[in-house]
């Protein structure tokens, strides 16, 4: 016997609309960061690289927390465990700055640039160690990220040549 | 060779880093992630900038300081709630490469802002990794 028509359509429409604005929020985060690497040229001009980072990540922090300040107390009863995870995540973060920016005073950026290019390959394998039952890794996926990743460390040599 | 360690190290830490942020986003919203892992990682930035620089930050003007707020909004707030609401809802191995393209709408807007030149390296660059997306972008589910 068939199931009900919304019993198997539903979810898969809501799936490929969920799909569908994960990507668009993906792309638009990737507009975001490709942009602030613009604008990151015009900070550099003045100021050190690393107290721009820490400036305008003080910014950030402080506008999205004025912004979000209702999501933010409704969260405040969330478990323990998912505080010590975002911590963990964004010291992660500003180490990942200080030692890309300990990396560039240190090596050509020629060098540097298609190491850290490697981050989402990375990210990928520590997914695949940790949290292998959350994250779903099919191979078109592994190498559609493969050759984006080849695709920015090309970019990478043809900005330094 | 110590430079290829730290950027070995930023390349793991980052990978390690988004691996804790989905955790977090299993109970938490993108926004509450967003902030709290921004105001963390300041604990480690803030201190280490300011020793290291305190003499150009007490002399900066107000036109450094704005360039620094835009570039605050586009990368902190914009780049990264947009980066977690992007992983709370397709997951980090679909996520993190197509977030990661960002030096191609880099490299359009440096040609069309910037007047920068472009090479054949560049477009080469830009298509691969178009090519990339795309492979994950249709792929059916």
């Amino acid at each position: 016997m068939r199931p009900p028509a919304h019993a198997t359509d539903v979810p898969r429409a809501e799936l490929a609309r969920t799909n569908i604005i994960g990507y668009a929020l993906a792309g638009a985060a990737c507009l975001a960061y490709g942009a602030s690497l613009i604008l990151a040229k015009q900070v550099v001009e003045d100021t050190p690289p690393l107290l721009g980072a820490a400036l305008g990540m003080t910014f950030g922090m402080l506008v999205l927390a004025i912004l979000s300040a209702p999501d933010v107390r409704h969260d405040r009863g969330t478990r323990r465990r998912a505080w010590v995870w975002a911590a963990l995540g964004g010291l992660a973060a500003g180490g990942g700055i200080t030692c890309m920016f300990l990396a560039v005073s240190n090596a050509p950026v020629v060098v540097v640039a298609p190491i850290l290019a490697m981050n989402p390959l990375t990210a990928i394998l520590f997914s695949q160690i940790f949290i292998r039952g959350m994250e779903r890794l099919t191979w078109r996926v592994l190498i559609g990220a493969v050759i984006i990743v080849a695709g920015v460390i090309i970019i990478s040599l043809g900005q330094n040549t | 060779m110590t430079g290829i360690l730290f950027a070995l190290g930023a390349s793991t830490i980052w990978g390690i880093g988004n691996v804790w942020i989905r955790l977090a986003l299993r109970d938490m919203r993108p926004t509450t992630s967003a902030v709290f892992s921004l105001f963390s990682g300041l604990v480690l930035l803030i201190p280490l900038s300011f020793i290291l620089h305190w003499d150009t930050l007490t002399a900066m003007t107000l036109g450094a300081f704005v360039a620094v707020f835009f570039y605050g909004m586009s990368n902190f707030l914009l780049g990264r709630f947009l980066n977690y609401s992007s992983i709370s809802r397709i997951g980090l191995n679909r996520s993190v490469p197509i977030v990661s393209s960002s030096p191609v709408p880099a490299l359009i807007l440096a040609v069309l802002l910037l007047g920068e030149e472009i090479n054949l390296l560049l477009i080469l660059g830009g298509l691969t990794v178009m090519a990339g997306v795309l492979l994950i972008v249709t792929e059916r589910r």
